[in-house]
């Protein structure tokens, strides 16, 4: 965990390492999806002489990989569209597919293993029938229990795969489930949504500035186990970074909006993981005017931890990253559901789950 | 319980780390790459792999071997009398997930003089048993199994490993030469019973050295035809090459170039055999200039 | 309505003339590989340069070739645009007159 944020916060750091660090450094960049962004970090801070050239080249393998599932999901969401195209359904990008709508620069390195599209509540059925009519298939094994917790509890509706293509779809109506303590008002999103697509030839909406911002903080923070790592925290960084240079208002903007959706706590947890693990620098008043969303000493200390433990790689402490992660995905369903539904849910999904270790699928960064 | 080793094996552009403790797996290694091999002096690693018996009472009753790689296992455990072809498997497993520098063919790829021909493995083909007995031949072996290709350039890269002979295989490479260096024998693997050809020292120490593409043969064996060249034309090479690559989709429009590349540097043919001995000799004569029996239609 | 069908293309291509036989052509926007003979190649020709509707193509290629009005078969054309729009070159968007 050191080696990676040591180089996320300062990439000239390599200068200093010996084999034995890179042969530390290369299996975590690849468990943390980080291999893509690591190229272009060293690239723009002019370092890339300092990796042995056998790194360098696993580096533009995973780029090769990280390119074509870019171009994979910009190409199934103008699928999508398509085949929506009658319907009259408004539809907006979500995540790593909405950086490659709006041709931010993450779009040049962010990895997708699927794409995140919000509707409207009231479209939500109509949108997932048509795309059913159209090809598309439910993506796994889902039994009846399953379907009612992804419908009514969580904010999606089982994820779609097209019977001729891998990328799955994942359809939205909020950014927050509805039975969470986070409510978001998803009519605001709408409001401040942004058009995009020009330079790939659709019409689709993408999230404002802000609520790209604390969708990252709301979806790292207040689901499943961490589950998007150090990645989604780098990612805010990014965001952050690019929104944040050349605007003076952004930072006041950024903390109204958070006010005005109720997410003071994610944001305050996003800019503070931010700024330890990955060198974010927030502006002192930011700093100081987050401070009012933050919860008892004694949670934060806790939630420090178990950020902390929950985003080390699988290599360096898994005891302490299960139970860590065992505890995140406590209180996040205690944000999520009612006190009553929690522990039939926790019950079932513990009876469902394989052996903690497992083998890491997805594209590497 | 033996203490773990660790070897540093180079082979082509990779360097791997191998620790085991299973005695007879770090003899089998040797025996086939010899001078590739090193102690660990602190390098830089492409792969760092172990190979290591599961604990417990199973491992009495079934003795297992279990590969993994930085962490990850992506097999069950095998028989411990597999390890060296489980060595083997794990090794491309980890090029073929990870190594997208390279367009990755599926083919037996060997050298006459620095120029290279291409054969490609559609189903069926014996590109392993014709790759293995040109090697014996005289021919520098690049790869039996992976066609390494840099895409900017379209220069092969070697790869030579212990080519992997199957079940009646192996009596037709020892038929066509009994002095040929196989390996130990492993009757009950996933594939079969599996012998493995040694490549030679010269194939080994030139293994950084890259070769040029000139010839793209699709070989086919057909029992009792006889051996056959028929000019491909490059429309259908391009496709068919393009579809026996591993990592074709994957690299999009750097695949599509270097397959284009490819295709433009060679003389593309289709070729039908039975008789290795015979089919030897005829490509070696493709590669002579010289060509003995040439089939209809196409162009070259 | 297919008359009210206007076709245009989604494609990014980049092309080879491999022979004389036909084309390879990569489509950046999918990641697909295509191989294509005259009369598809044809048409994505025709459309790069504006969108047309099934008629309007017909008319084109016609004159492109030198052909007489009715010449070229309808349904050789109808096949094609299906083929091409299977394969991710070309969309149509329908657009209905008052």
């Amino acid at each position: 965990m050191s080696l990676l944020t040591e180089f996320l916060a300062d990439p000239a750091c390599i200068r200093a390492w010996r084999p034995k660090e890179w042969n530390r450094f290369l299996p975590l960049l690849r468990e943390a999806r980080l291999m893509t962004r690591a190229l272009f970090l060293a690239e723009s801070a002019g370092t890339v002489d300092a990796i042995p050239a056998r790194i360098v080249d696993q580096m533009i393998g995973a780029r090769a990989q990280t390119r074509y599932v870019q171009i994979q999901a910009v190409r199934e969401l103008r699928l999508v569209l398509q085949a929506l195209q009658h319907e009259n359904i408004r539809v907006m990008a979500l995540k790593g597919v909405a950086y490659q709508v709006a041709a931010l620069p993450l779009a040049k390195w962010r990895g997708l293993s699927d794409i995140d599209l919000l509707v409207d509540r009231a479209d939500v059925e109509r949108a997932e029938a048509s795309l059913l009519r159209s090809g598309w298939v439910v993506n796994g094994e889902f039994d009846d229990y399953d379907q009612r917790y992804y419908r009514e509890w969580m904010h999606e509706v089982p994820p779609l795969r097209h019977a001729a293509r891998e990328t799955e779809v994942d359809l939205h109506h909020n950014l927050s489930p509805p039975v969470s303590r986070i409510r978001i008002d998803a009519a605001e999103l709408w409001r401040g949504a942004v058009a995009a697509g020009e330079n790939v030839g659709m019409e689709v909406s993408v999230l404002s500035d802000c609520d790209m911002l604390l969708h990252n903080a709301v979806h790292l923070f207040m689901n499943d186990e961490l589950r998007g790592g150090l990645r989604d925290v780098m990612d805010f960084r990014d965001l952050y970074m690019h929104f944040g240079t050349g605007d003076e208002q952004f930072e006041q903007r950024l903390l109204a909006r958070a006010e005005a959706l109720g997410c003071g706590l994610p944001l305050y947890y996003a800019i503070d993981t931010a700024r330890r693990l990955v060198a974010l620098k927030p502006g002192e008043k930011m700093v100081a005017d987050l401070s009012r969303h933050r919860p008892s000493v004694f949670t934060r200390s806790l939630m420090r931890w178990l950020i902390e433990h929950a985003l080390a790689p699988t290599q360096t402490a898994l005891r302490t990253t299960a139970l860590a992660n065992w505890l995140l995905f406590v209180r996040s369903h205690w944000i999520r559901m009612p006190k009553a539904l929690l522990l039939r849910h926790l019950v079932r999904k513990t009876l469902k789950r394989r052996a903690p270790i497992s083998t890491i699928q997805e594209t590497p960064g | 319980m033996s203490r773990p080793t660790k070897l540093i094996l180079d082979t082509g552009p990779f360097r791997v780390g191998i620790t085991s403790a299973i005695p007879q797996l770090g003899d089998t290694i040797a025996f086939f790459y010899r001078d590739a091999i090193s102690t660990d002096r602190g390098d830089v690693l492409d792969y760092n792999i172990g190979l290591h018996r599961p604990p417990g009472l199973r491992a009495m009753v079934r003795p297992q071997v279990v590969f993994d790689v930085d962490g990850l296992r992506p097999f069950d455990p095998q028989p411990l009398e597999n390890a060296f072809p489980v060595f083997e498997w794990g090794l491309n497993w980890c090029i073929a997930t990870s190594a997208h520098r390279y367009m990755m063919l599926h083919a037996g790829t060997i050298a006459f003089d620095g120029q290279a021909m291409i054969l490609p493995g559609t189903p069926g083909s014996g590109k392993s048993t014709l790759s293995a007995a040109l090697h014996l031949s005289g021919a520098r072996l690049l790869s039996d199994e992976f066609g390494l290709v840099r895409p900017e350039t379209a220069e092969l890269l070697p790869l030579p490993r212990g080519i992997p002979l199957k079940n009646a295989s192996i009596e037709a490479i020892l038929e066509f030469d009994p002095a040929a260096p196989l390996g130990p024998t492993y009757p009950k693997t996933r594939k079969g019973r599996v012998r493995h050809l040694r490549p030679d020292a010269d194939s080994l120490r030139c293994q950084a050295q890259p070769a040029v593409p000139r010839w793209l043969v699709f070989p086919k064996y057909v029992a009792g035809a006889p051996e056959v060249l028929t000019p491909l034309s490059r429309l259908e090479a391009f496709r068919q090459l393009a579809f026996n690559c591993f990592n074709y989709t994957l690299l999009g429009e750097t695949g599509f170039e270097a397959v284009d590349r490819i295709v433009r540097a060679v003389d593309c043919y289709t070729f039908t055999f039975s008789r290795l001995d015979a089919a030897v000799t005829a490509l070696q004569a493709l590669a002579q200039g010289r060509q003995l029996a040439i089939g209809a239609g196409g162009k070259a | 309505m297919s008359q009210s069908a206007r076709w245009s293309v989604t494609a990014d291509l980049v092309q080879k003339a491999v022979d004389e036989d036909g084309f390879v052509v990569f489509d950046r926007a999918s990641g697909l590989t295509h191989f294509l003979s005259d009369m598809p190649i044809l048409v994505l020709e025709l459309l790069a340069g504006s969108d047309l509707s099934t008629s309007e193509l017909l008319a084109a290629i016609e004159q492109s070739a030198g052909l007489a009005p009715g010449e070229v078969p309808e349904d050789v054309v109808a096949q094609t645009l299906a083929d091409l729009e299977k394969a991710e070159l070309i969309t149509s968007v329908v657009h209905h007159s008052d």
